[in-house]
């Protein structure tokens, strides 16, 4: 049986994932493949973060607020940047916020509002000793379920 | 099987979020009228100036009919009902101490800054790098001086006239460094001018008219505007200076009545209205 194509008007929590990685990278973040996927040379991921390369940053969901009687939509994303020096990691967590903090409509096809739930600067160690800076948001979007 | 009332679907098209801004017009400036383009911040309507960043949940637009109403029998039922009187009043709050907004919550007074013209600006680099000509007529902006810049020939005392401090100068005296960065870019001609206070005063039995435009762009490009025709600054003003907060600056406006010919409904007959929803929808992609 031939594989279904992938429906791209499904505007899905991955999607989402997605135009936030290509938001950021094309703002000057970092870099992402083509395809989304892990590979060489790349720096922004979703949902999971590698070993390698050590400085790089992940878009995982966070689920969300549902709010029953509120036709909008109210996905939640963490921002997560590691980096093994603790400076570097900040300007870079900064960087990313002014890109997403209080924004209009910068998603292409999923028109919202993001809104930062902190400011950049909370961190901790990894195992490793690496600094991994959390950043969280919130989209406020009317995209269809 | 037929649609049940509990499935309550939602018409996406008509779902959106918007923050709505204020603008505000002298009365008597000829008015706004709708036509097929929605208002645009960047190139407003004749007159109006945009009062600037909002309170995103204070502005509330709200009229209020009050009606006679008869009720008769045994038991009373109501039989009839006539409109005998409309109110309306608009009010939102301003993220600002500026008295250039201050001035439409007092209603009696058009504040005015004088400010004195120094220089021209002869280059724009960045939204907050500008160079003058020459170090003599601007000696007065010291680091830290607040000043005010328009377009040449325009007015120093607008409301929505730019404002910004000087946060460094270099070697040279020439060119400037503008912190907190202006939200629009200087012009390369545009007049420099700086003053010493403003005064606005409380009381006085004057009360200014002014015509109001509360404008909502929703995401979806949707355009919602609410006009008042004629109002005048509500009947009490507030101003509560915290320090866990930045200003709020309320303001409140009541609404009077025009007459107007182009009411649906009234047969091009003559009405008393006070103010209109207009809706404009999605025109491009957003």
């Amino acid at each position: 049986m031939a594989q279904q194509p992938v429906n791209l008007n499904t505007k899905d929590t991955f999607l989402l994932l997605r135009k936030i990685a290509s938001y950021l990278a094309a703002n000057g973040v970092g870099t992402l493949a083509a395809d989304g996927a892990d590979a060489a040379g790349t720096d922004i991921f979703m949902q999971v973060l590698p070993e390698a390369p050590i400085t790089g940053t992940v878009i995982v969901s966070t689920g969300g607020i549902d709010l029953p009687s509120d036709p909008t939509r109210r996905p939640g994303f963490q921002v997560l940047h590691r980096n093994p020096n603790a400076s570097l990691g900040l300007a870079k967590s900064v960087q990313i916020n002014r890109l997403l903090a209080g924004q209009w409509n910068v998603l292409s096809g999923f028109p919202g509002r993001i809104t930062a739930v902190s400011e950049p600067g909370s961190y901790f160690k990894d195992d490793a000793g690496n600094f991994q800076y959390f950043l969280n948001y919130v989209v406020t979007s009317t995209f269809q379920r | 099987m037929a649609e049940k009332t509990f499935t309550n679907l939602i018409n996406e098209v008509e779902v959106s979020l918007a923050i709505q801004r204020l603008l505000v017009a002298e009365f008597g400036g000829g008015g706004y009228e709708p036509t097929s383009g929605r208002i645009d911040l960047d190139a407003l309507p004749a007159g109006f100036v945009d009062l600037g960043a909002v309170v995103e949940d204070t502005p509330s637009f709200s009229v209020a009919k009050t009606k006679f109403q008869l009720d008769a029998g045994l038991p009373a039922v109501r039989q009839f009902e006539a409109v005998i009187g409309v109110e309306g009043s608009f009010e939102i709050s301003l993220h600002s101490n500026s008295w250039r907004k201050a001035q439409y919550a007092f209603g009696n007074y058009s504040a005015v800054s004088s400010a004195t013209e120094l220089s021209t600006i002869a280059s724009v680099t960045a939204k907050n790098v500008i160079t003058f000509a020459n170090t003599t007529d601007v000696q007065s902006l010291v680091l830290g001086r607040q000043f005010v810049f328009a377009a040449l020939g325009s007015d120093f005392d607008k409301a929505d006239a730019q404002e910004t401090r000087v946060a460094s100068i270099t070697a040279d005296g020439l060119t400037f460094f503008l912190d907190p960065t202006p939200l629009n870019t200087p012009g390369p001609t545009d007049v420099v001018g700086i003053y010493d206070f403003v005064q606005i005063f409380h009381g006085t039995t004057a009360i200014r008219q002014h015509e109001l435009l509360g404008v909502a762009d929703f995401i979806d490009g949707s355009q919602v505007v609410h006009q008042f025709f004629k109002v005048v600054a509500g009947d009490e003003f507030t101003e509560e200076i915290r320090p866990t907060e930045n200003e709020r600056l309320p303001l409140s406006f009541n609404a009077f009545g025009v007459s107007r010919s182009d009411v649906p409904g009234a047969g091009g007959k003559s009405q008393l209205v006070i103010a209109r929803r207009i809706y404009f929808p999605s025109i491009a992609v957003c």
